[in-house]
C-alpha cells in the first residue's frame, strides 16, 4: 500500500504528473507522536504567519506611511474599502495570535528541552524568530499613527535606549531620528514590511531546512502511539489549522478592536494607554521600578537584567546538564512570573 | 465478511475524501471573495466646486492651467466669460498644452490639436475637451469637478 | 592676493563717513538756529514744527526729571523713556513747550511758553498741533494716519470737551498721557483687547454717567452676548465698542443707521432685509432694524424660536394680533423646524453609522451641503418670504435625504457582509469536523491495520 489515501478521481491527473504517490510514500516513512499538543504548535505558528503576510500585503495597497495620511489611510480600509474592516481585523487579531502561539511553541521547547543536540540552531533560530515577531510586533502596532500608536513608539524606542551598549544606537535606529515624529512612522513602516519579512524568511527557511534534516525526536515515552506523518499526522495538523483560522474569524467577526483617535503630540499621553498583551510584563515592571537600584537607574537595571536572562536564554542548549530538570522548572517559573506580572498590570 | 467490510470502508474513505475536498474548496471560495472585493478600490468621493483663484488673476485674454481635484484643468477668459476644459485628450488622456503661439491646445503625444472653446480640430482625438462647469464667487472663480 | 571686493571697499568707507559725521552732529547741536518763531505762540505750539528742530535733542527735561525724588515729578520722565513718543526731536517740550536747552529752573519759563498742566480743552489741540499735520507725521512715522483730532471735535465726546464738560475724554483720557503706547501695542488701552475694558470705564459708572441721559448696563449685555462670548473666545473678529459705534468720531447709532453698523459685517442679512416688508414698515415707525428684533448690546445666538408665534418668538412682539403676520410666522416657523429635524436625523444617522464604524462615503460631503443651505436659510429668514425661505429649505431637505440614502446603503451593505461571514465562518466549521472525521477514520484503519 504505497499511496493508501489518495483521492483517486479528481486529483489523479494532477497527482500522477506531480509523481505525488512517491512523495507520500517518503513522507509516511516519517513517524510522530499521536498525542501531544506541543506538535502542532510550530505548524500552527507557520500558518498564522502566512496569513500575516497575505492580509499584510492585502493592506499595503491602502495604507499610506506618512504621518498626515496613515489613520486616515486606516480609518479608510476600516469604513470604505469592500470587506477592509475584515482584512484589518484578521491581521491586527492573527498579530496577537501569532505572537501568543510563538511564545507556546517556545515554552513547550523549553519544557520538553527539545534543543538539545543536535537541534541547538533549531533554538537558536527560534529564538531570532522570536525577536523579530516581536520586532514585527512593535512597528506594526507603530503604524495606525493612534493616540495608542503613538505612545507605544514612545515608551518603546525609549525603553531600547538602556539595552546595554547598543542602547543609544538601538533607541535612534527605532525612532528614525531623535524624536518620535514622522520619520518614525515611515522608519516603522519600511521595516514592518520589508526589512522584518525579509529576515523572517531568511531565518525561517534555515528553521525549516532544519527541521528536514534532522527531525524531531518522539518524546521518550515508551508506550506512546506513533502515526505516520503523512496521511494520519497532516490530516490532524489540518484540524489544528481550520480550528485556528476559525478562531481568527470569529474574533475578527465578532470583537471590535477600534482605531482610537489620531496621534496627536498636544495631547498627553492617555492614562489608561496599555500596550499590547505581550508587552504587559514590561509595562508591570516599569509602573513598579524605583528609581534606582544598587545605584543605577531604575529602567536601566531592568533592561539590564532583562538583557542577561535573554541571552541565557539564547544560550540555553550550552548551559544545559543532561538529565537535569532545571530547564524545565525555569521555563515554568519564566511562564508564571510573567503571567502574574501581566495580571499586575491589568489591575 | 471482510470482504463487506472492506467496502463499506472504501465508501466511507470516499465520502470523506469528498466531503474535506468540497468543504475545503467552498471554504477557500468564501475566503476568496472578499479578498477580490477587497482589491477594487472603493468608488471616489463626491466633490464640490475648488476655488481656482482670484478673477483678477485670470486677466482677459489669459490661458491658466489649473489643478482641480488632483486633475488640470485650462481656464479660459475671454472677453465676456470665463470657461473651463478639462486638460486631459480625450484621445489617450495625455495632459494637453495651451499654444499661446497657435492660440489652441495641443496634445504633445499623438498630435491631437483643439480650438479654444474645445473643439477636436485635428488628429485623432473623438470629442472635444471635456467643459467644466465655472462659478464666480465674490470674485473667486470657482471650477466644478464635472461638467 | 586678489584686490578686496568693492563691496567691502563701500562698507569700509560708510563706517569712516560715520565716524566723521558724529562728532561733526554734536558740534551743531549747541549751536542751534535759535527758531524764535517757536517761542511764544502757545496757541499755535510748535509752529515750524515741520522741520523737527534739532534743538529737542538734548532733552535736558527728562534728564533732569529723572532725578527728581518727588515721585509726582520724576515718574512722567521714566514713563516718556519707553512711550511711544520717545523720540528726542518730540520730547517733553513738543506738549509742555519751555526751553530744554537751559539746565536751570530757568527752563520753566512762562516766555517760553512752559504749560505743566494742559486743561481739558487744551489737549486736543496738542495732540492735534501735530496728529493733524500730515507733513509732520508722515516725517516721524509714514504709516500713522492724520485727522483724529478733526473727527474727535465731531463725536459727542470731542462737542462735550470743547464745551468744557468736566467728565467727558480728550485723547489722553483713551491713550494715556506719558507712557502712551501706540494702539497696536496691548499694553495701549485703546488695543482691540483692551478697549471695551476702557469705555466701561466711565460708561458703566453710575455716578460718571449720573449727568447724563445714558445707560450702564452695555458692558455687561455685551459680555453676556454671542458678540461678547465670541470675544471671549479669542475669535479676532468678534466686534467690541469700537467696531460699531467707532472710536475718535464715536457716535451711537440711530434707528435710521444702526443697520448698517451691523450690515458692515452681516452684509447678506442687512440686503435680505431691505426686501422685506420690514425695512419700510420699520422706517416708517421709526424702528431701530435689526435691534427691533435682536437687540443690540445683548444680541443673543439668533435661533429659530425668534420666529414663530409662539412665546420666545420676536415676531410676537408686535404682531400678536395681527392674522396675516402670524400665519407668515408660522408657515416660516414650520418650515425651518422642518428643516432642523430633518438635518439634525441626517447627522444622526451619519453619528451612527461612524459609532457602528462604518465611514460612509460621500456623507462628509452631503453634511456640508446641509450645513451650507443651513447657514443660507439664517440669511434668507429675513426676506420673510415664504418662498425663499421654502427653496433654500428645500435644499437642505436634498441633501439631508441624500445623507440618508448614503448611510441606508452603507447599513444595508454592511448587513449583507455580515451574512456573508457567517456563512464563512459555517463552511469553515463543517471543514473542522470533515478533517475531524477523516482524522478518526484514520485512526481507525491504522489501529485495524495494526492488529
Amino acid at each position: 500500500m504505497t499511496a493508501p489515501d489518495l483521492p483517486s478521481k479528481p486529483g489523479g491527473w494532477l497527482a500522477e504528473r506531480l509523481g505525488w504517490a512517491s512523495i507520500a510514500s517518503r513522507l509516511g516513512g516519517y513517524s510522530m507522536s499521536r498525542r501531544g499538543f506541543a506538535f502542532y504548535l510550530g505548524g500552527i505558528t507557520l500558518f498564522l504567519l502566512v496569513v500575516q503576510v497575505a492580509s499584510g500585503i492585502l493592506l499595503t495597497l491602502y495604507y499610506q506611511p506618512d504621518a498626515a495620511y496613515a489613520h486616515g489611510s486606516v480609518e479608510r480600509i476600516v469604513g470604505e474599502v469592500a470587506y477592509g474592516d475584515l482584512v484589518h481585523a484578521v491581521h491586527s487579531w492573527t498579530a496577537d495570535l501569532f505572537v501568543a502561539s510563538l511564545f507556546l511553541h517556545l515554552f513547550t521547547v523549553m519544557i520538553r528541552r527539545s534543543f538539545r543536540s543536535p537541534h541547538e540552531l533549531s533554538w537558536l533560530t527560534g529564538v531570532a524568530l522570536l525577536a523579530l515577531g516581536v520586532g514585527q510586533a512593535f512597528t506594526g502596532a507603530v503604524l495606525p499613527w493612534s493616540e495608542r500608536a503613538y505612545t507605544h513608539a514612545r515608551i518603546g524606542s525609549e525603553l531600547a535606549r538602556y539595552v546595554p551598549l547598543v542602547g543609544g544606537w538601538l533607541h535612534r535606529f527605532m525612532r528614525g531620528g531623535e524624536d518620535v515624529t514622522s520619520s518614525t512612522l515611515a522608519h516603522a513602516f519600511g521595516f514592518h514590511v520589508a526589512v522584518l519579512p525579509a529576515a523572517v524568511a531568511l531565518v525561517l527557511s534555515g528553521h525549516l531546512f532544519l527541521l528536514t534534516r534532522r527531525p524531531v525526536q518522539r518524546p521518550p515515552q515508551p508506550n506512546a502511539e506513533s502515526i505516520p506523518l503523512y496521511p494520519d499526522f497532516f490530516v490532524r495538523q489540518g484540524v489544528a489549522l481550520t480550528g485556528a483560522m476559525v478562531i481568527v474569524l470569529t474574533l475578527a467577526i465578532f470583537v471590535d478592536r477600534p482605531l482610537g483617535p489620531v496621534a496627536d503630540p498636544r495631547v498627553s499621553s492617555a492614562p489608561d494607554a496599555q500596550p499590547p498583551w505581550y508587552f504587559l510584563p514590561v509595562h508591570a515592571i516599569v509602573r513598579a521600578a524605583p528609581k534606582e537600584l544598587l545605584g543605577i537607574e531604575g529602567p536601566r537595571f531592568l533592561v539590564g537584567a532583562a538583557c542577561v536572562m535573554g541571552l541565557a536564554f539564547v544560550a540555553l542548549p550550552f548551559l544545559d546538564r543532561r538529565g537535569s530538570r532545571v530547564t524545565a522548572w525555569a521555563a515554568w517559573v519564566l511562564l508564571v512570573t510573567l503571567l502574574l506580572l501581566s495580571l499586575r498590570a491589568l489591575s | 465478511m471482510s470482504s463487506r467490510d472492506d467496502k463499506g470502508g472504501v465508501a466511507r474513505r470516499n465520502f470523506l475524501n469528498l466531503a474535506v475536498g468540497g468543504s475545503a474548496a467552498a471554504f477557500a471560495v468564501a475566503g476568496t471573495y472578499p479578498v477580490v472585493r477587497y482589491l477594487e478600490p472603493p468608488p471616489g468621493r463626491a466633490r464640490s466646486a475648488s476655488r481656482v483663484g482670484k478673477i483678477e488673476e485670470f486677466p482677459v485674454g489669459s490661458v491658466r492651467t489649473v489643478v482641480v481635484d488632483d486633475r488640470p484643468v485650462h481656464v479660459i477668459r475671454t472677453a465676456d466669460e470665463v470657461r473651463a476644459f478639462s486638460a486631459i485628450c480625450t484621445h489617450l488622456q495625455c495632459v494637453v498644452a495651451y499654444s499661446a503661439e497657435h492660440k489652441q491646445f495641443e496634445c504633445p503625444c499623438h498630435g491631437g490639436v483643439y480650438a479654444l472653446d474645445g473643439r477636436n480640430l485635428e488628429g485623432p482625438p473623438p470629442r472635444p475637451l471635456e467643459e467644466l462647469t465655472v462659478t464666480i464667487d465674490e470674485g473667486y472663480v470657482l471650477v466644478s469637478a464635472s461638467g | 592676493m586678489r584686490s578686496p571686493s568693492p563691496l567691502l571697499l563701500a562698507v569700509f568707507a560708510g563706517l569712516l563717513a560715520l565716524l566723521g559725521a558724529v562728532p561733526a552732529a554734536r558740534a551743531v547741536v549747541p549751536a542751534p538756529s535759535a527758531a524764535p518763531s517757536t517761542n511764544g505762540a502757545a496757541s499755535v505750539p510748535l509752529a515750524s514744527r515741520s522741520l523737527p528742530s534739532p534743538m529737542n535733542a538734548t532733552n535736558t527735561c527728562a534728564s533732569c526729571h529723572a532725578t527728581l525724588t518727588d515721585t509726582k515729578l520724576r515718574t512722567p520722565a521714566k514713563e516718556y523713556a519707553h512711550s511711544a513718543h520717545r523720540d528726542d526731536r518730540i520730547g517733553c517740550v513738543g506738549c509742555h513747550h519751555g526751553d530744554p536747552r537751559d539746565p536751570t529752573v530757568g527752563a520753566h519759563a512762562k516766555s517760553m511758553g512752559f504749560e505743566p498742566h494742559p486743561t481739558h480743552v487744551e489737549v486736543p489741540q496738542i495732540c492735534g498741533g501735530c496728529h493733524s499735520d500730515a507733513a509732520f507725521i508722515r516725517r516721524l512715522n509714514g504709516r500713522l494716519p492724520v485727522g483724529q483730532a478733526a473727527l474727535f471735535t465731531l463725536s459727542l465726546h470731542g462737542k462735550l470737551t470743547a464745551a468744557g464738560d468736566g467728565v467727558a475724554p480728550d485723547c489722553s483720557t483713551c491713550h494715556g498721557k506719558h507712557d502712551i503706547q501706540p494702539p497696536s501695542s496691548p499694553l495701549s488701552p485703546v488695543n482691540r483687547t483692551n478697549v471695551a475694558k476702557l469705555c466701561s470705564g466711565c460708561h458703566a459708572d453710575k455716578q460718571k454717567m449720573a449727568g447724563y441721559d445714558i445707560r450702564t448696563d452695555q458692558f455687561e449685555k455685551w459680555k453676556k452676548s454671542v458678540h461678547g462670548q465670541a470675544f471671549a473666545a479669542g475669535n479676532p473678529n468678534a466686534p467690541t465698542c469700537t467696531s460699531c459705534h467707532g472710536a475718535h468720531a464715536s457716535t451711537p447709532p440711530d434707528a435710521a443707521s444702526v443697520a448698517h453698523a451691523c450690515g458692515r459685517c452681516h452684509e447678506t442679512e442687512m440686503q435680505l432685509f431691505e426686501q422685506s416688508p420690514h425695512s419700510q414698515g420699520f422706517r416708517r415707525r421709526g424702528l431701530a432694524a435689526c435691534v427691533a428684533c435682536h437687540s443690540n448690546h445683548d444680541v443673543a445666538r439668533a435661533s429659530a424660536i425668534m420666529v414663530g408665534t409662539g412665546p420666545d418668538a420676536t415676531c410676537m412682539k408686535c404682531h400678536n394680533n395681527d392674522e396675516k403676520p402670524r400665519r407668515v410666522a408660522d408657515e416660516i416657523s414650520n418650515l425651518l423646524r422642518g428643516a432642523r429635524e430633518r438635518a439634525a436625523d441626517a447627522r444622526a444617522a451619519v453619528a451612527r453609522a461612524t459609532t457602528a464604524g462604518l465611514r460612509v462615503s460621500g456623507a462628509p460631503y452631503s453634511l456640508d451641503q446641509v450645513a451650507t443651505a443651513e447657514t443660507k436659510v439664517r440669511s434668507v429668514v429675513h426676506t420673510l418670504d415664504p418662498a425663499r425661505v421654502q427653496a433654500v429649505v428645500s435644499d437642505i431637505e436634498s441633501a439631508a435625504d441624500e445623507t440618508q440614502r448614503l448611510v441606508q446603503s452603507a447599513e444595508r451593505n454592511r448587513r449583507l457582509e455580515r451574512r456573508g461571514y457567517y456563512a464563512a465562518l459555517g463552511l469553515g466549521a463543517l471543514l473542522l469536523l470533515a478533517l475531524s472525521l477523516k482524522a478518526m477514520d484514520l485512526d481507525r484503519r491504522r489501529r485495524q491495520g495494526g492488529s
